[in-house]
């Protein structure tokens, strides 16, 4: 009998799902781990344990030395369209410094993160009652970043006049020491752009600075080689990386803080002198969907890694069965062909 | 209620742009023109209010002030340079635009090169020779893998050999890419192949995350963030 070419076989339906029931799919598996709050406990890769070690030995460095301490320095190198992967990162490390009570220097390279980088700065910050100007300092735009970058090696204070506030950066008691790369035992870049590898090459390659680099997944294929090459001294990729290092951050906080995260921000500013934290950085009092929030903060890398875990499989079964469909189509096509068909 | 309205217009502009899923139309283009138009606005007034002020016009009048004449000078040279720039809008001055873009073209190069050269080749090369202070071809390794053999071994002993193998392949596929029957290049173009599709998937597959990470990140807004505030707002 002769073969109908118009009729459908099984794998043409395969290669022909509609991308609306594809969406569909994808839409379900994202969504239900989030109503059912479904918790997955991530295993933590070395990359990520290397930025958490560091970190931690800057605090041990601290502990031994209190009158030459070692800060972070800190690049806001990301914009609005990366945030998601990001802010975990950002919050994760500025929590673990805030906790470690290491001081925190940060810049932000373009116009457009600015606002975005003192909004989520400011924030963690008052989870940890760091004062401005000696626990920690925005310092604003530092656009190009290249000469910021260079004049670092020597003292960075005359390249800004200013911080983001308009302060005069000779009267932040933070600047008189953490000016220059030797006061700082780590830069940490978040990055959602190519500016890790600006870094790499004025901090690390002309100021031998320890750089830690916590980057979009996006851009992880690119920095596993200087990873690799142990150039950058850790790295923390995609969201993967961010909920690594969130677990550890937590562990820590729950062994450091030693007490119920919502009781320990409800009495954070009792009894404390106000005075010390002006509104102008942060208002030092929480409310109760502020506490909310801060509470959920704490794993937001985590609770998306379930519904990672639920997309990545599902992209795998949309490929075995687009390529399984596209073999036997191309086997029947080549048995056309050959006249083999049938046989 | 000025929380849930922005909240719940950030949901409807998400919406909007999700419905392009399906096809293109006006809520899609409504919320792309406003974002476009947005971000442009966004970005003058924090230039003008972020660089201008702080870094020319306050440091400006304060030497004019305390009578600092080469700090006032060095500024205001910097603007006429910077305002250069302005030129290339006429045809018959735009050649005045050459000299800020030399002066940056100059000194971002002058300052690039070595460290570059630094950072991108030589550590590279480096460290595809010897890490830790061993030879990535460490014969002891693999001798140990024998000796004792499991998965951390046999890891410790594949990870230089591949690496190397892998750098040197992938070389030497692309600087022979021509048409050449010399038994090395024929015989290592598959393996250099097969680096290169790995490298593209892991890139693929990190992409992908990336992509949905931005999805997850919208979802927990609207789950997690907006749906709370109605929530509230209704009970």
């Amino acid at each position: 009998m002769a073969e109908d070419k118009n009729e459908k076989k099984w794998y043409d339906y395969l290669l022909t799902i509609k991308k609306p029931l594809v969406y569909l799919g994808m839409f379900l598996v994202v969504i239900i781990p989030f109503l059912s709050r479904c918790k997955l406990k991530t295993y933590e890769t070395d990359l990520v344990k290397k930025v958490f070690t560091r970190v931690e030995k800057i605090h041990e460095y601290n502990k031994e030395h209190p009158d030459s301490k070692r800060g972070i320095l800190l690049g806001f190198d990301y914009g609005p369209s990366t945030t998601p992967e990001n802010d975990p990162m950002l919050y994760a490390v500025l929590r673990h410094a805030f906790l470690r009570d290491i001081p925190v220097v940060a810049w932000a390279p373009y116009v457009a993160y600015l606002q975005l980088a003192e909004g989520r700065i400011k924030r963690i910050a008052k989870e940890y009652k760091a004062e401005y100007g000696k626990d920690y300092v925005f310092m604003g735009l530092a656009y190009p970043p290249t000469p910021y970058m260079i004049s670092t090696g020597t003292d960075m204070r005359p390249m800004f006049n200013t911080d983001y506030y308009g302060n005069d950066v000779y009267k932040l008691p933070i600047l008189d020491r953490f000016n220059n790369y030797d006061a700082f035992g780590l830069v940490v870049t978040i990055s959602g752009t190519a500016m890790p590898e600006v870094w790499l090459r004025y901090a690390n390659s002309l100021y031998n600075q320890d750089v830690a680099v916590a980057t979009t997944a996006v851009n992880a294929a690119k920095f596993y080689a200087y990873a690799a090459s142990g150039q950058f001294t850790g790295m923390i990729a995609g969201l993967k990386g961010a909920a690594e290092y969130e677990q550890m951050v937590t562990r820590l906080e729950n062994k450091v803080i030693d007490e119920d995260i919502k009781e320990y921000l409800t009495g954070l500013y009792k009894n404390v002198d106000k005075d010390k934290y002006p509104e102008k950085y942060y208002e030092p009092e929480y409310t109760k969907s502020e506490i909310n929030t801060a509470i959920l903060r704490r794993r937001q890398a985590g609770r998306g890694m379930s519904s990672q875990f639920g997309a990545h499989v599902y992209v795998i079964i949309l490929i075995i069965i687009g390529n399984v469909g596209y073999y036997f189509k191309r086997r029947d096509e080549k048995r056309r062909k050959t006249g083999k068909w049938g046989a | 209620m000025g929380t849930i309205l922005w909240s719940t217009f950030a949901v409807f502009l998400t919406l909007s742009i999700f419905s392009f899923l399906i096809k293109d139309n006006p809520f899609y283009k409504f919320a792309e023109h406003l974002f476009a138009g947005i971000s442009v606005g966004y970005l003058v007034v924090i230039t003008f209010t972020q660089i201008f002020i702080p870094r020319v016009w306050k440091p400006l009048m304060n030497s004019i002030d305390t009578g600092n004449i080469l700090r006032s000078a060095f500024l205001i040279i910097g603007v006429f340079i910077g305002l250069l720039y302005l030129s290339r809008a006429s045809n018959k001055y735009s050649w005045l635009s050459r000299y800020p873009i030399s002066i940056v073209v100059g000194f971002g190069s002058g300052f690039a090169i070595a460290p570059s050269l630094n950072a991108r080749v030589l550590k590279q090369l480096h460290s595809t020779v010897v890490e830790d202070g061993q030879s990535l071809l460490n014969i002891q390794k693999i001798i140990a893998f024998f000796r004792d053999p499991s998965f951390s071994s046999l890891y410790n002993a594949t990870y230089g050999p591949l690496l190397v193998i892998g750098v040197l392949v992938v070389l030497i596929y692309f600087f022979f890419s021509f048409k050449n029957d010399n038994p090395v290049i024929k015989y290592t173009r598959t393996p250099a192949l097969l680096y290169m599709m790995v490298g593209f998937g892991a890139a693929f597959g990190y992409t992908f995350m990336a992509r949905i990470s931005l999805f997850v990140d919208r979802m927990n807004f609207i789950l997690n963030r907006w749906w709370p505030l109605i929530q509230n707002k209704l009970m």
